[in-house]
């Protein structure tokens, strides 16, 4: 085969992962390597903020569009569960950045919990989304486009709110279950070999920088959708 | 237009109407020619030049064995800023002749006589400022009736114009313009004949199965015959089955899709329908021996064209809901009821409007 | 200066195989190595297979749409009373209305295949993975493992838009536009859902390669290379993974807001439910004009390559190209509205074409620079030369041509006419395909090891020429004169200018047909290529032909900038054959 050496599997015993990891060879070195996967991460985040910038145009033309429709909407949404939500999301923000601190200290038990607790939070912003706010909702007939059978429509084009909601907090809750199996996959890989300490840890930096993004996208999705009437 | 410019399109009518097939019918689409033939000549210009002095080069400098390349600057900036700078003022002015011919063509005289268009899969619907329709039409492209749009010449025509479902684009390319006609919102342009003639319109914008056979003919008439028109199609009256035909052909264009002629089109023909029974797609069917039912089934078919489907055939046609009165929507009846077998000899069918209607 | 230190072709060192060589195990083990290969040259060369058949699958397309409208269809009722239609290929319905379903299916499947499958993936996929590397002195891409699953994710969306078009295909037109795309198009509901699907992966695979290539050009080039030691398709290149990086999200959002439209009804689009059929044109154009560029911006960097090594001249205004590239690249997000005069207010219209024209600027700077590198050059007329003489000819036709279509006054004649249509087969045709096709001919002894038939491949050019000019440039007259596109019949005065189109279509065929035979002629009984054919000062040159699987054989140092063809004598040559002109008075620098 080619030019990569993946080299990261069992190797000399009571040697941690991150010690025994090899750069790829096509890279002149282990710094390079890392800035290489950062910029790639970098510009990858960038088309997910593109991806989701399309969704933030839908919103603000169908609120120009239809105003009343948007304020009979949101009014449907507890400021508490995505006040809730939001608080939970930075809580988990900051927890990893912390396990990635801990990963350049070698603080490995650290790592885990901080990365754990992110995890759980990851799961609860999922449960409370589901079980306080889209299960609800959609069994009061509270749909988008055509599937909508509330029969107390504050606005005819209620209907669009929705879509537009569901649309973008369902891509987001996508994001937010993607992130959560990126950092179980870290978080699986410490507990197997150690793979992250203060010279290698890409991926959990990668994933770190991936969990922001999913935070920052429900920053400004909380108070377009919750806050603003 | 400015002189210089007005000047060598004057010089090239001969090439202008080549080009173009036949000279535009207004001043705004000879204007319009004039900048196409200006545009024409520049980008000539810099094509003869540039591929002129490649075939050149390539001929003097071509390779010879053992004869090397000849040094030569690497860049020249005053070269290079020469050629972005001067070609870039020609195109600010191609972009200000070019919005002052568009501008001109959408902004109407405030005296234009206002048609209302209505595209829909896959006819023009014509409504006159009277409110009347079009009584004829003629046949264009393959099979597909074309209206007849008479316009007065030497009066100014906007054309209010939007789509009963997917887009459409009104094109007459004697007048050289269009605009997109879009479902929920109006778009408008006008023009004006110079002298009587006709004009074909097409539909520009993809539109399904036969896009290509949505087209109508603009004819200008003088302004006194033009008037004469409107009035003489204002209300023609007849008989039930004779005003539904009439309405079936202008308003609603229903021709495009179901024959009379027992042949399939994209819709069932309305050949001996009347009477006979139907089946849906879902499995629910229709007694042909109902009368009120299919009565029923016309106006539903005609207002919620999707809430039954026949089988064999696709969900293709978008609601007339709002486009026909009760009343009418009773003519219409009558009219499917008297291409039938079915339907009982001597009787005018439904001469009164379903229950629900107004009673007028 | 002119001492180069990069490495010899091996000569004297190990002998490592070619990465063409076949795996010892067999067939079946060569097939499982390339299928799991992570090496940039073996991807661009399955790339450049899958591409070329996209590319005959589209080609059939566009002839059947071309004999279709030989004649413009015609209804004779004869003296029995008995109707008839006339003028159609495509007869397997029972009304004219499904005759014209199975032409508006098959442009859609030509421009859909032509546009996702072929164009944008083409030359950034097959020449820019083989050569990004080795121009940069490399020994693979940033990520090779991502670069293999971006060739799997192209794979999977090819099947996605192969078995929507077998299974009867969508006739959205490629646009796919709303509201007819959402609720009306298609008796077969799934079609749309599934090329629109098909759109999306591709989208991803082209992300993908562009966020690879951005990586590798910032991180992976040799010692000795800034970032104007770059040859100029690297350049262009990097411009184009800009753009596929930038605007493909875009249209990721727009499909996937289009499938729930279609599927679920959301309201977004649909003009029916208070949704906004413009805003999809808005998202559309937004990811779909920037892709323009994509397609184009490689065409421009493989004809800099081909001039500037068959002339033996440096590139007149090196500095202005590359900035040029960037220029389009910045200037092509912010002109997605002049596909849309047509449907737009005033205002938005008059900005959109004030912007078009910035476009045209640096467009018209490349132009003229390639044109000033001729002067004084050693002109070699092979090939590779015939195609890039032929796309500067082609691609100032269709630049050319924009000028009235960004011009609001001529544009709302033109608009959605077969106008455009030329118009835009000149720039993506006549300048992508043709410089792609140039630039395969470039670096097919490179790729694979073997020389082409020379005589073959100029009879080929000139046919491919021709037949297009004559195809296309009658397409001009016809928009000018009213012909609507995307129509399958049309009124009879435009006969005579439809079956010039359709000959020269089966001319065009023809070339490229005989461009097909040269190359499998090559490979099966070509002689065998020497590492630097045509005298390039491009790293791949100093290379083996096949390159090794590694490339290079230690890392080379790059001294000598990528066109200094008036001071640097070309590896692996014979200095005899390429002379170079006296030295410089005074032995100044050239740059």
């Amino acid at each position: 085969m080619s030019t990569i050496d993946t080299s990261t599997k069992a190797g000399a015993p009571g040697e941690p992962g991150w010690k025994r990891y090899k750069f790829a060879n096509h890279f002149r070195n282990a710094e390079d390597e890392f800035d290489a996967c950062k910029l790639g991460f970098w510009l990858f985040l960038a088309t997910e903020v593109l991806l989701f910038s399309g969704l933030f145009c839908a919103y603000a033309m169908f609120r120009m569009k239809y105003p009343e429709a948007f304020a009979a909407g949101s009014h449907h949404l507890d400021v508490k569960y995505g006040g809730i939500n939001t608080l939970v999301l930075l809580l988990s923000s900051f927890t990893v950045a912390m396990s990635i601190r801990c990963a350049q200290l070698n603080n490995q038990k650290w790592l885990r919990i901080n990365l754990i607790i992110t995890i759980l939070c990851a799961f609860l912003f999922f449960f409370i989304k589901l079980a306080f706010e889209y299960i609800p909702k959609w069994s009061q007939g509270i749909r988008p486009g055509i599937l909508y059978s509330n029969p107390f429509a504050g606005h005819p084009q209620e209907p669009t709110w929705w879509s537009v909601y569901y649309g973008a907090t369902g891509i987001h809750a996508l994001h937010v279950l993607i992130g959560a199996a990126l950092l179980i996959w870290c978080l699986v890989r410490s507990f197997r070999s150690n793979q992250y300490g203060p010279t290698h840890y890409t991926m959990l930096e990668n994933a770190g920088l991936y969990w922001h993004l999913v935070d920052v996208i429900w920053i400004f999705l909380f108070p377009l959708l919750y806050l603003i009437h | 237009m400015n002189m210089c410019a007005l000047s060598i399109a004057q010089q090239s009518d001969w090439l202008t109407t080549k080009v173009f097939g036949a000279a535009g019918a207004s001043p705004l689409a000879r204007e319009s020619d004039a900048i196409f033939m200006w545009i024409f000549w520049f980008s000539t210009f810099w094509f003869v030049l540039l591929m002129g002095l490649m075939a050149y080069w390539v001929i003097k400098y071509r390779r010879r064995p053992g004869v090397a390349p000849q040094r030569s600057a690497h860049h020249n900036t005053p070269l290079e800023l020469a050629w972005t700078i001067i070609p870039s003022l020609f195109l600010g002015y191609m972009f200000y002749v070019g919005f002052q011919g568009y501008i001109s063509n959408l902004v109407a005289p405030t005296n234009a006589e206002v048609i209302d268009v209505q595209g829909r899969k896959w006819v023009w619907t014509i409504t006159y400022p009277n409110g009347a329709n079009p009584l004829t039409s003629i046949t264009m492209g393959n099979n597909q009736a074309a209206p007849e749009i008479y316009i007065p010449v030497g009066r100014p025509v906007q054309f209010r114009m939007t789509s009963a479902d997917v887009m459409h684009s009104f094109w007459i390319p004697d007048f050289r313009f269009k605009q997109d006609v879009l479902p929920n919102r109006y778009s408008s342009f006008w023009i004006e004949a110079e002298e009587p003639g006709e004009h074909v319109v097409y539909c520009a914008e993809y539109c399904g199965d036969l896009h290509s056979e949505m087209s109508a003919i603009i004819r200008a008439i003088p302004a006194d015959e033009y008037d004469a028109y409107l009035k003489s199609i204002e209300d023609p009256g007849g008989p039930p089955e004779v005003r539904g035909k009439r309405l079936v052909d202008t308003r609603g264009g229903c021709a495009a899709c179901h024959s009379i002629d027992g042949t399939k089109g994209i819709g069932p023909t309305w050949k001996d329908a009347w009477g006979n029974p139907v089946q849906f797609a879902d499995g629910t069917s229709l007694a042909g021996d109902d009368p009120d039912a299919w009565d029923n089934y016309i106006r539903e078919s005609i207002i919620n064209p999707n809430a039954k489907i026949h089988t064999g055939y696709a969900p293709a046609m978008a609601s007339y809901a709002g486009a026909f009165t009760e009343e009418e929507l009773g003519f219409i009846a009558a009219y499917i009821k008297s291409l039938s077998s079915k339907a009982p000899a001597g009787e005018i069918p439904t001469e009164q409007a379903p229950a629900d209607a107004p009673s007028n | 200066m002119t001492t180069i230190t990069t490495p010899d072709t091996g000569h004297g060192g190990h002998h490592e195989g070619s990465y063409l060589t076949p795996n010892k195990g067999g067939v079946f083990a060569t097939i499982i190595q390339w299928a799991t290969t992570i090496d940039h040259k073996k991807i661009g060369m399955m790339y450049l297979f899958a591409v070329l058949g996209m590319f005959m699958l589209g080609g059939v397309a566009a002839l059947m749409v071309r004999a279709e409208l030989w004649e413009p269809t015609r209804t004779i009722v004869d003296s029995a009373g008995e109707v008839a239609v006339t003028g159609q290929l495509f007869k397997g319905g029972e009304t004219a209305a499904e005759n014209y379903l199975t032409y508006n299916r098959i442009f859609t499947m030509h421009g859909a295949v032509m546009v996702f499958l072929v164009i944008v993936p083409g030359a950034p996929a097959t020449l820019g993975n083989f050569l990004l590397p080795l121009m940069l002195g490399a020994k693979d891409v940033a990520f090779p493992r991502l670069n293999l699953l971006s060739w799997y994710i192209y794979l999977l969306g090819a099947a996605f838009a192969v078995l929507a078009l077998l299974n009867t295909g969508a006739d959205t037109g490629w646009t796919f536009y709303t509201p007819y795309s959402s609720s009306h198009a298609g008796n077969t509901y799934g079609n749309i859902v599934m090329m629109t699907t098909a759109a999306f992966i591709l989208g991803f695979s082209s992300i993908l390669t562009g966020l690879n290539f951005i990586v590798t050009i910032h991180k992976l080039r040799c010692p000795g290379m800034g970032w104007f030691d770059m040859p100029l398709f690297v350049w262009a290149m990097y411009a184009t993974s800009i753009i596929q990086v930038l605007a493909t999200p875009v249209i990721g959002i727009t499909l996937l807001l289009l499938i729930f439209e279609r599927v679920f009804h959301v309201g977004i689009f649909d003009p029916a439910m208070g949704g906004d059929p413009v805003l999809f044109q808005h998202f559309f154009w937004f990811y779909s004009h920037p892709v323009v560029y994509v397609m184009i911006l490689p065409g421009m960097g493989i004809a800099t390559e081909l001039i500037a090594v068959h002339c033996r001249k440096p590139i007149f205004g090196y500095r202005a190209i590359a900035f040029a590239s960037l220029g389009i690249a910045a200037v092509s997000f912010l002109v997605w509205g002049h596909h849309m005069f047509a449907s737009m207010g005033e205002l938005a219209s008059a900005v959109f074409s004030a912007l078009t024209f910035f476009v045209a600027i640096p467009t018209a700077v490349k132009v003229f620079n390639w044109i000033a590198t001729l002067y004084k050059g050693s002109i070699a007329l092979n090939t590779p030369m015939l195609y890039a003489l032929s796309f500067l000819f082609l691609f100032s036709i269709g630049g050319l041509t924009g000028l009235p279509l960004a011009t609001l006054a001529t544009d709302l004649h033109l608009h959605d006419s077969y106008f455009v249509v030329a118009h835009f087969h000149y720039v993506m045709m006549g300048g992508t395909i043709i410089a792609f096709v140039g630039g395969v001919h470039h670096w097919w002894p490179k790729m694979t090891g073997k020389m082409y038939t020379e005589w073959v491949g100029i009879v080929g050019c000139l046919l491919v020429f021709v037949g297009f000019n004559v195809t296309f440039f009658t397409q001009f007259f016809l928009g000018i004169q009213g012909m609507p596109r995307r129509y399958a019949s049309y009124v009879d005065e435009f006969q005579l200018l439809h079956q010039i189109s359709t000959v020269g279509a089966f001319a065009l065929g023809l070339g490229f047909f005989i461009q097909l035979g040269n190359f499998i002629h090559s490979l099966i009984a070509g002689r065998k290529a020497p590492p630097n054919p045509w005298g390039g000062l491009t790293l791949e040159w100093y290379i083996e032909s096949p390159p090794t699987e590694h490339n290079f054989h230690k890392e080379p140092i790059l001294t000598h900038g990528p066109y200094d063809y008036e001071d640097v004598y070309p590896p692996h040559c014979d200095p005899a054959d390429f002379p170079l002109p006296d030295p410089k008075p005074g032995g100044a620098k050239a740059h």
